[in-house]
């Protein structure tokens, strides 16, 4: 029997207690410990290639892990029928999209498939959904045709069809532009606010994690480095958090400058300095009159003399 | 291999258990079927007609030659009914159907599209596998009813055409109703329900383990297509072998 969305609306807790995960010779996950509580944001924060987005499908019971144990509300995520008694939502990182539907009957497919309303009230759910995400005129598009924002936020409308319990979102953000990445931010706030839904986020964006988590863990190599508040997690000694928060892009200017320029352009540079440097040179030593009618030089060469003729008449009168 | 044969059988069960199903799903089968027939439907007939008409240009000859000319129409309609029309139409279906079913639920699989479907709580086999299962159980065997008939058509028309033969419509007729029973059709139409069992259980199980990107789609469409009719030919001399009693 389905959970249909009419039931019960409140959010899930998660418990993950020493989830363990090989493929091949490599180790995943390496032994990790969490718990998200019912009808928070939790944000799941950490290099490529950490583990993030695996943590995430055994949440959803995409996968199996090699040890370890996820509960959802105190019972195993492998217990047969819980997918029907929970209500969860996984947002994919590329949409994940079925192509050869159009976006309404995307959005529609899980009402559709278990038959839970009418094919009028699913089509006026579609469209609320999709109004919701900005995207009330592409019920009959197909997937193909939609931008990756787009498609992302089709993917966010598909999820919420079911007012679900739990929202998990893989990489939210990713190739969004800022204004997107501020609505999909604030989108999730709101089902918050509005339904309670706990919600999973796995991002490296820091400005969507710290703008929406109640707590973030950040995760590396498999394993969980910290879990607290935004303000716990910034505050945290921890050498690649902190280097991961704070890494900014630096310019290297000047040596770059010169060198990545042609060589006309760099013979270019280095005739005006020498031109430039000739000025300065010739206007220290008295100004280009004083050159032009050698007078220091003269006076140089008449200095000379006398000393050598001063010289001449010591050694004579010797 | 074993692995494989393990996980086509674990997969045609598990479709099988899904049959309750099937009513839920029966627009989709639809899709599928008109996709299968519409698709299939001519090249099935210039096919069989050619088929048709090799075999009797092959044996009328040799057979007018040794006054034997009312055999001409049973053995191009035992043969082509029993044997040519039911493989033929297999092979020819799993190249172009079973290809696209593997291609298909492939690249659905590459790009995440059966994950998206299991967390809606959807299950991949009632949702891809049993209408693809389901049409082309359905379909194949109506194609080579077709298929049958058209042969014969071919046959009959080279028969009277050939000046080697010569043998009229209507003496090839009742010389393929002395010779071909019913069940001979029944037959053969049984071995294509068969082989449209294996092309679909190959493709989808083929489509359902693609990994990698487009390169993983290519491969389990060639897998898919090339395994079909090994398995076809196998499965088409043990069944030969059984139902010849």
């Amino acid at each position: 029997m389905m959970n249909s969305p009419d039931k019960n609306n409140a959010g899930v807790s998660v418990q993950v207690r020493g989830i363990r995960k090989n493929f091949g010779s490599q180790e995943v996950l390496k032994g990790v410990d969490l718990e998200v509580r019912p009808g928070e944001i939790f944000v799941i924060m950490g290099p490529s290639g950490s583990g993030k987005s695996v943590l995430l499908k055994h949440i959803i019971g995409l996968e199996t892990p090699d040890a370890g144990e996820i509960l959802i509300n105190g019972e195993s995520v492998e217990t047969e029928g819980i997918a029907a008694k929970y209500r969860m939502a996984l947002v994919f990182q590329s949409g994940a999209l079925l192509n050869s539907l159009t976006v309404g009957e995307n959005v529609g497919l899980y009402l559709t498939e278990h038959r839970l309303k009418s094919p009028k009230e699913i089509k006026e759910i579609v469209a609320e959904k999709l109004e919701a995400v900005g995207l009330k005129d592409a019920v009959n598009k197909m997937p193909g045709e939609l931008s990756g924002g787009m498609k992302k936020r089709a993917a966010i409308a598909r999820a919420l069809v079911s007012d679900p319990q739990m929202i998990l979102y893989d990489e939210p953000t990713s190739e969004l532009d800022p204004l997107s990445s501020v609505i999909i931010g604030e989108e999730i706030l709101d089902l918050k606010h509005r339904i309670g839904v706990t919600s999973l986020v796995v991002s490296h964006d820091r400005d969507l994690a710290f703008g929406v988590a109640d707590r973030i863990a950040f995760i590396n190599e498999g394993r969980i480095v910290v879990v607290g508040t935004p303000d716990e997690v910034k505050q945290f000694k921890d050498p690649l958090v902190q280097r991961f928060l704070q890494a900014d892009f630096q310019r290297e200017l000047e040596p770059k400058f010169f060198m990545k320029n042609s060589l006309e352009t760099r013979l270019g540079i280095f005739v005006v300095l020498a031109i430039f440097a000739a000025i300065l040179i010739i206007e220290t030593l008295g100004g280009i009159e004083t050159l032009r009618t050698g007078h220091h030089i003269s006076a140089l060469f008449d200095t000379v003399q006398e000393l050598k003729v001063g010289g001449q008449r010591e050694n004579g009168g010797h | 291999m074993f692995q494989n044969i393990g996980e086509i059988a674990l997969l045609f069960w598990r479709t099988f258990c899904a049959l309750p199903f099937a009513w839920r799903q029966r627009q989709k089968v639809y899709d599928q079927f008109f996709e299968i027939g519409n698709a299939s439907l001519l090249m099935v007939c210039v096919l069989s007609f050619f088929i048709g008409a090799v075999i009797a240009l092959q044996t009328g000859p040799v057979l007018v030659e040794r006054s034997l000319s009312s055999a001409v129409g049973g053995i191009v309609g035992i043969s082509v009914a029993k044997e040519l029309a039911p493989v033929m139409m297999a092979i020819l279906i799993a190249g172009r159907i079973g290809s696209a079913m593997a291609a298909e639920i492939g690249s659905m699989r590459v790009y995440q599209e059966i994950d998206a479907l299991r967390t809606m709580n959807i299950n991949p086999i009632h949702y891809l596998v049993l209408p693809r299962m389901l049409a082309i159980a359905i379909a194949l065997p109506l194609l080579v009813v077709f298929a049958i008939l058209v042969g014969w058509f071919g046959g009959a028309v080279i028969a009277q055409t050939n000046s080697h033969i010569g043998v009229p419509f209507q003496g090839f007729f009742s010389g393929l109703k002395n010779i071909v029973e019913v069940k001979d059709v029944a037959n053969g139409v049984f071995k294509s329900f068969c082989f449209a069992l294996i092309i679909g259980a190959v493709s989808c199980h083929q489509g359902l383990v693609t990994i990698g990107g487009p390169r993983g789609i290519g491969r389990s469409v060639t897998k898919a297509v090339v395994n079909s009719i090994v398995l076809i030919v196998i499965f088409d001399y043990i069944l030969t072998r059984f139902l010849l009693k």
